[in-house]
């Protein structure tokens, strides 16, 4: 599903070369849950950013779902992160203005869906996460695991081929956390594919995969227990 | 997806009400103060007789001392009259070479109907004039119609008034037949015309541009034959030493005092007319009139209005500082479109990631621009009714009609607030459809 051939990516700033990733291979399938864990600073966010496309990596290939994304134009990229890639955000990052059913219908607004399969798309979403009923409020009104729950709802809502978390439970306590976590195991366990950066390595023990950047090396980590 | 857009918008102008309303503010200041110059040059500029100015034109004479000019031009060169001696008036009435022919002068006397008290009399200025004034000139009746080719010729005491006159002296209803009295003459009612105030009044000189028209019209030839002279408000010019104490010996004078204007139902008729001028002319200097070189002028609507300096050069001006301050204006409303949108670096961001393109970012923020265009430009016009209100007030010798927007200008004024604030919008959306993307956001 995701198959990266020699990538790496260097940030050229004021004559300062920083090659924020050394040149790795790495293959995800359908329905596999990786966390990929290491120290800050070490590239995570990076080699999300570049999973995601939201980055261009500057070296080696990136298929996704058999097709070659170097060098795609940005309306092209555009519509597969919309398509394929379902993001969840650190700080949940909901539309404050918008209430949960708006912040979940966002993203499928840049597709063309009639109004009634945008519709019932947000509603089975908000219902994968147990908050159909507050479709009307507003994100305030919620607690942190409640507004990352939107968040889930809203990478959901599109039906995409993977998710990409970063740090999903990073400004949660640590009982919503579990709810998070068992959350996406169960989304995982429909069949949808998770590349999740965590810093707590009990959750990532919990995935199928674990992947460690270190200065900017990946390197493949056994899991100690499977879940 | 446009309401969307407009619903993002208006949630996102409520969600910073403070940077909202004064960019809102910013902009209709300028609008304002932009529109309400533009509207008094253009309502001053605009073209009084759009389907015929060039069919309807002023006939000037160089019948004038051949000592002297009557005036000099802002280029220095030598000016003719523009106004026509008695006798010339009434050759060119009897050569009849144009469709229609329109001389007048005015002059002052008590009106009042002839009902009323003697002591209701109110002083007036009266068009005295032909029948064709009305036609060629725009004015429309509500009753009656304007008088008879006899009443021209045999100088018969019939009259039209106006609208506001005619409300005042008999309540509006239709007085045709009625009869008012004109100093010591009776005179009957032919017609009434509506509200009429062409913008420029073009047929008089700049001065007398942007002032009311006239309230009631008489046959030239009436006044004649009723001998009304008024010497003091009838703006006539003279030389040589002919006798001028009477309205007799002004006629047989060579003095201005009658503005001529023809109309033709055919453009190609104009060359033809000025040709019989020139040949009136010519045949006048034989028994040694005409003496002066300037050549005689047949002014169309448009080239008199251009001549006589319709719109002032103070007007021009103020119309270019009103817009360097809309410009002004603009530029600070740039930069708090740059905060704004800058502010929202992370909802951009968070759309981008969940795959909105560059330029469904630059429609949403473009639909954004829009509607504080939109809201300036409708405060603005608002405001600027105000300042034309101030101003019709503070200059009542300008008829309110050159302090009034149109629909046009109304429409262009909304139009130009949108218009300008997409344009200055364009950089800072520019700059927000570049937001760097990356899975780590920071907070909304
Ligand atoms: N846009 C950028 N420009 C320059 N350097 C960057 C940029 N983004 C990240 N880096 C550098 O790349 C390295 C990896 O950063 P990041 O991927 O954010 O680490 P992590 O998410 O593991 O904390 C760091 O040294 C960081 O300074
Ligand atoms: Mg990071």
């Amino acid at each position: 599903m995701l198959k990266m051939r020699g990538v790496a990516k260097s940030f050229i700033t004021d004559t300062v070369k920083t090659q924020a990733l050394h040149p790795f291979d790495l293959e995800i399938q359908q329905g596999e849950f990786v966390a990929v864990v290491g120290p800050s600073g070490s590239g995570k966010t990076t080699f999300l950013n570049i999973a995601g496309l939201l980055e261009e990596h500057t070296e080696g290939q990136y298929f996704l779902d058999e097709k070659e994304t170097t060098g795609l134009s940005d309306k092209f990229k555009s519509s597969l992160r919309n398509q394929k890639i379902g993001f969840i955000f650190q700080s949940f990052n909901l539309i404050p203005e918008l209430n949960l059913f708006d912040n979940v219908e966002m993203p499928l607004r840049y597709r063309d869906f009639s109004a009634k399969e945008r519709s019932e798309r947000v509603l089975n979403a908000l219902e994968q996460v147990g908050l159909a009923g507050r479709k009307s409020h507003y994100p305030q009104q919620l607690s942190g695991g409640q507004q990352q729950r939107v968040a889930i709802a809203r990478a959901l809502a599109g039906s995409p081929s993977f998710l990409l978390a970063d740090e999903p439970t990073g400004n949660l306590d640590s009982k919503m956390a579990e709810g998070i976590m068992s959350l996406l195991k169960d989304i995982n366990k429909q069949g949808t594919s998770i590349l999740m950066v965590t810093h707590d390595m009990d959750q990532a023990q919990q995935a199928s995969r674990i992947v460690e950047i270190r200065d900017g090396y990946l390197n493949e980590q056994k899991v100690a227990k499977t879940a | 997806m446009g309401n969307y857009y407009f619903k993002l918008a208006w949630l996102s102008f409520k969600k910073t009400p403070l940077l909202s309303l004064l960019m809102v503010g910013t902009i209709s200041v300028g609008i304002a103060a932009a529109m309400i110059t533009i509207t008094v040059g253009y309502m001053m500029g605009k073209n009084p007789l759009p389907d015929k100015s060039e069919r309807v034109a002023m006939v000037h004479l160089n019948s004038w001392d051949p000592s002297q000019p009557i005036s000099y031009r802002k280029n220095g060169e030598p000016d003719i009259p523009n106004m026509l001696t008695y006798q010339d008036a009434m050759a060119l009435l009897a050569a009849d070479k144009a469709d229609k022919h329109v001389p007048f002068v005015s002059f002052n006397t008590s009106v009042r109907a002839e009902a009323d008290d003697v002591t209701s009399a109110q002083t007036h200025n009266i068009r005295s004039t032909s029948r064709h004034f009305f036609s060629v000139f725009g004015a429309p009746f509500i009753y009656g119609s304007t008088w008879s080719a006899e009443a021209d010729q045999q100088g018969q005491s019939v009259i039209v008034l106006s609208k506001r006159e005619n409300d005042r002296l008999f309540d509006g209803a239709n007085s045709v037949g009625e009869n008012i009295i004109l100093g010591t003459q009776l005179y009957r009612v032919v017609g009434v015309i509506d509200d009429w105030q062409p913008t420029p009044k073009f047929y008089v000189n700049a001065f007398d541009m942007y002032t009311p028209t006239l309230p009631y019209f008489v046959p030239l030839e009436s006044q004649i034959r009723n001998n009304f002279f008024s010497p003091t408000t009838m703006g006539w010019y003279c030389w040589g030493d002919d006798a001028s104490s009477t309205l007799q010996e002004v006629m047989s004078s060579e003095c201005v005092w009658i503005r001529f204007w023809v109309e033709f139902e055919s453009e190609q008729s104009k060359q033809a007319y000025f040709q019989f001028m020139e040949d009136y002319t010519e045949e006048q200097r034989k028994v040694g009139r005409f003496l002066r070189p300037e050549p005689n002028r047949l002014m169309t609507v448009t080239e008199f209005l251009e001549e006589e300096g319709a719109v002032s050069e103070e007007n021009k001006l103020g119309i270019v500082y009103a817009l360097a301050f809309l410009f002004a204006c603009l530029c600070n409303v740039m930069s708090l479109m740059m905060t704004k949108f800058h502010g929202k670096g992370g909802e951009v961001g968070l759309r981008r990631a969940v795959g909105a393109t560059k330029q469904h970012i630059a429609v949403q923020f473009g639909c954004e621009s829009i509607l504080v265009g939109f809201l300036g430009g409708v405060i603005g016009l608002a405001l600027a009714q105000l300042g034309l209100a101030a101003l019709t007030d503070m200059y009542p010798e300008y008829h309110a009609n050159v302090m009034t927007m149109n629909l046009t200008l109304m429409v262009s004024t909304v139009a130009l607030a949108i218009g300008t604030s997409l344009l200055f919008g364009l950089w800072p959306i520019y700059r927000a459809t570049r937001t760097q993307l990356s899975s780590q956001l920071k907070s909304l």
